[in-house]
């Protein structure tokens, strides 16, 4: 009889090959059935779990699925899945290096391959946000009418800020409305996402506020976080439209007793 | 054991697909099953919906990642997790499968099956013991569907059932067509197993559809249950006593109103008013 440990080292290795089931041992541990030899019975498991894990990444990356076509999709998600084999107890974890192993394995010497990893850079972090901490209700926060320079602003737990080479948020809502947009063309592209009752936000950004919003950590005064002076009149108008897009919770001024 | 799981009725399982539905019209549904890691670390839209749901409906947690029967270490940071989870919702129960879902750290998110025999016995009591202490609660195990049996079987998987839930006191979760499933696929006489199945420890049904591929079937939650699986649900019906019984759908999911119908159905067939 086998030792149950050195039973599941094995049957794991064999039914999550990605090349199939290695027929060496496998009549010595498996029973046939009446239809069946031991190899078919183990590879319906080798089947049954590769399709549950490609379509989960499917699913996890709708909008790069679009972009690459399913064929070239599959085979970024099976060298990933071989390099990256699952572990966490949730399956929609599954994809949480998919970005970093594109970038690592991306072909040198072309553009293209950053219009991928900054779309799915985008849509890991879009699940991210949908299911971590949000904003939700009536945001409350009131905008001191002075001292804007005084205020420490605290950025949202849902707050997330991306530099891309490519306009992929458009391309991302395009697809979330059932649209099939053509890969766009490069374009220096600065985006905020946030989360408001429940639902994911994306919002283009000028550069300047970009630069200001990845300075924020809710201990710096606004005026420590400046790259260059602005009017007043531009900061309450930047921090109103932050307030409101909730990409701040909170804002502390420093000044006060 | 049975006090401590009460006769809930006739529910469905909680998807995403009807939340915004469950949300609006609140059906006279008798309870919902949650899969437990749809919701654990999830602070977002499921997790309010649940919060919601859990006001107005009793909730189970099913789950597929406790790995019971694995040779790796028991993970308490997801146990922890799972308590939680019960805690916050008021889970009635909390059960997941008799089976293994990865060694070696990794989890390959399938339900895989165990040598049925006496060393894996051990094994696994000693495993639910520890979880049901750890949860302050029994825990609540379900036969699998399987593809595959070991050269190393010695016992048929009701016999193993039944030798698990005593020495672990633990309760069972009969999925009615995970025992058809599997009589197919393995060959044994599925009266047989509902027969032999200790009555006094299964505490929920569960019911689904399946595809049958000719050579097997494969366990797939994507339609209708059939009538053959019904009639087993009869037998095991008259075999107990208001036992909690749960419709699973989760592939090629249809309109709620047509997962309620199914509700209803089981149960009809529960109060025998469907003739044999």
């Amino acid at each position: 009889m086998n030792d149950l440990g050195t039973l599941q080292r094995w049957m794991q290795e064999v039914i999550t090959h990605p090349a199939g089931i290695n027929p060496e041992r496998a009549g010595e541990m498996i029973r046939p059935s009446a239809t069946l030899t031991s190899v078919q019975r183990l590879e319906i498991y080798n089947r049954s779990i590769l399709m549950r894990l490609l379509d989960s990444m499917e699913a996890l990356f709708p909008a790069l699925l679009h972009a690459v076509g399913r064929e070239l999709f599959r085979d970024f998600a099976l060298g990933y899945l071989h390099a990256h084999p699952p572990a966490s107890f949730s399956i929609d974890r599954i994809a949480d290096a998919f970005p970093k192993y594109l970038a690592a394995t991306r072909p040198a010497f072309e553009t293209w391959p950053d219009f991928v990893i900054e779309l799915a850079e985008l849509e890991l972090a879009y699940l991210h946000v949908h299911e971590g901490e949000g904003v939700e209700g009536e945001n409350s926060l009131a905008l001191p009418r002075t001292n804007i320079l005084a205020l420490r602003l605290v950025p949202a737990p849902s707050l997330r800020l991306f530099a891309c080479h490519y306009p992929v948020h458009r391309f991302h809502a395009a697809v979330r409305r059932g649209e099939k947009p053509e890969i766009p063309a490069p374009a220096r592209s600065f985006i905020a996402m946030s989360r408001c009752d429940w639902r994911v936000q994306l919002f283009e950004l000028p550069l300047a506020q970009y630069a200001v919003l990845k300075s924020l950590d809710g201990r710096r005064t606004l005026a420590e976080v400046l790259d260059v002076p602005r009017p007043a009149a531009v900061l309450h108008a930047w921090v109103a439209e932050w307030i409101r897009n909730r990409y701040v919770v909170a804002a502390v001024n420093s000044l006060a007793p | 054991m049975k006090h401590a799981f009460p006769s809930l009725g006739c529910g469905v399982g909680l998807r995403s697909a009807h939340f915004s539905y469950v949300l609006e019209h609140q059906p006279a549904v008798d309870w919902f099953e949650i899969l437990s890691e749809n919701f654990i670390d999830n602070r977002g839209w499921a997790r309010h919906v649940l919060d919601r749901v859990a006001e107005r409906y009793p909730i189970v947690m099913h789950g597929v990642s406790l790995s019971i029967g694995s040779t790796d270490p028991l993970d308490f940071s997801y146990l922890t997790k799972l308590r939680a989870l019960a805690d916050d919702t008021g889970a009635r129960w909390i059960s997941d499968h008799l089976c293994w879902t990865g060694v070696s750290g990794r989890n390959t998110h399938d339900l895989l099956p165990l040598p049925l025999n006496e060393r894996t016995l051990r094994h696994v009591v000693d495993r639910i013991r520890a979880v049901q202490d750890f949860l302050g609660r029994p825990l609540v195990l379900e036969n699998p569907s399987s593809y595959a049996s070991f050269t190393d079987d010695t016992m048929p998987e009701w016999e193993f059932l039944a030798a698990m839930a005593e020495e672990a006191d633990c309760a069972l979760l009969l999925d009615v067509n995970n025992v058809y499933v599997s009589s197919v696929n393995h060959g044994f006489d599925p009266v047989r197993y509902i027969e032999s199945v200790p009555v006094d420890r299964v505490v929920q049904f569960h019911l689904a559809g399946h595809t049958d591929c000719g050579t097997h079937i494969i366990d797939t939650h994507d339609g209708p249950v059939i009538d053959r699986v019904w009639e087993l649900y009869r037998l095991a019906c008259s075999r107990t006593e208001g036992v909690s019984t749960l419709i699973e759908w989760d592939s090629r999911i249809p309109e709620f109103e047509v997962l309620h119908a199914e509700a209803l159905e089981a149960k009809r067939w529960a109060a025998a008013e469907v003739c044999a």
